[in-house]
């Protein structure tokens, strides 16, 4: 007997053994394949949509801290400001001549320590 | 207009969920059978195969049954064979070595086995079912999902190597290795029963 034989025999073998089930299998199968089918026929619940949900809070609070530790600190008091630094972020230009940018600076700063006395 | 949009599908929308429930039906109605009859041959428990097939009909409905009625047949079994995998992993240490035991016995049984060709040519008819499937329970869980999709429910050696996720190399050996283990199985215990007669016709 070939082995193509065989595996033929065997296939009509097998299907009469399916063929062979019991009335009590067959019910129960029946009932395994009506639960099945009652999933599929319900609309989704709340439970399935949970895991998105766990999802979304969890993107949610990501980006509620970036923006949090991506917020600039706040300006530091005028006293603590480098007039110099201040001036060439303004003007890079003006490093080339730092004496008369720290007088300028300067000047500004007596003209309006006078306007805020009086 | 929205309303009327909704009350003028929604008929159309119940009718195509209905079609899809039949088809759904029609093709479970189909696979069940087949498919305990593998989960049986394979746990030897029809409790637990019933629980596989259960199982492996929601996960399908669940996750696939919205695939292409083409790939409906593959899908379920390849769930079926991994519920039947997990099954095999999970059962006791115990079970498995009396398992082992029991698989080296019949690899030795069949390695003590005449090799001569001719004795197969007298495997013929007289095969029967429960001779079949004693010999098929001498395979190993493996070898067994191997030859059902391949030789019983016709699937090609790259869908079942897709299935049981290995290659199509280690598919073509489980089978031919398997084929081999039940032909000569079934030859030696028809052997056997014939010498078991011809003693008693002796007496």
């Amino acid at each position: 007997m070939t082995k193509k034989a065989f595996n033929h025999k065997a296939k009509g073998l097998l299907d009469d053994h399916v063929d062979g089930l019991d009335a009590a299998t067959l019910s129960k199968l029946h009932q395994a394949r009506n639960e099945a089918l009652a999933l599929a026929a319900k609309p989704i619940s709340f439970a399935a949509y949970s895991g998105w949900l766990g999802v979304g809070a969890m993107a949610a609070s990501l980006v509620v801290g970036v923006v949090y530790f991506n917020q600039l600190p706040p300006p530091l008091p005028a006293i603590y400001e480098d007039p110099v630094q201040q001036a060439a972020a303004q003007e890079i230009e003006l490093m080339d001549d730092l004496d008369f940018v720290a007088w300028l600076v300067l000047e500004e700063d007596d003209v309006n320590h006078v306007d805020s006395s009086t | 207009m929205v309303f009327l949009y909704t009350l003028k599908d929604q008929p159309l929308d119940r009718a195509c969920v209905e079609d899809q429930q039949t088809l759904l039906d029609r093709f479970l109605s189909e696979v069940e059978r087949p498919a305990f009859r593998m989960a049986d041959i394979s746990t030897r428990n029809p409790d637990d195969a019933l629980d596989i097939v259960q199982d492996a009909m929601i996960k399908w409905v669940q996750k696939y049954s919205h695939k292409p009625q083409k790939e409906w047949r593959p899908l379920f079994y390849t769930i079926l064979n991994s519920r039947i995998t997990d099954y095999h992993r999970k059962t006791t240490l115990t079970g498995r070595l009396f398992s082992w035991l029991g698989s080296d016995e019949a690899l030795a049984q069949i390695d003590a086995a005449p090799s001569s060709a001719g004795p197969f040519e007298m495997l013929s008819e007289q095969i029967t079912l429960e001779r079949f499937l004693a010999a098929l329970d001498q395979l190993s869980a493996r070898q067994q999902q191997v030859f059902m999709l391949r030789t019983w429910q016709g699937f090609s050696v790259a869908e079942t190597a897709k299935m049981l996720t290995c290659s199509e190399g280690s598919i073509k050996t489980h089978l031919s290795r398997a084929t081999d283990k039940l032909m000569n199985h079934i030859h030696q215990n028809q052997g056997c029963g014939d010498r078991h007669n011809q003693d008693n016709s002796d007496d």
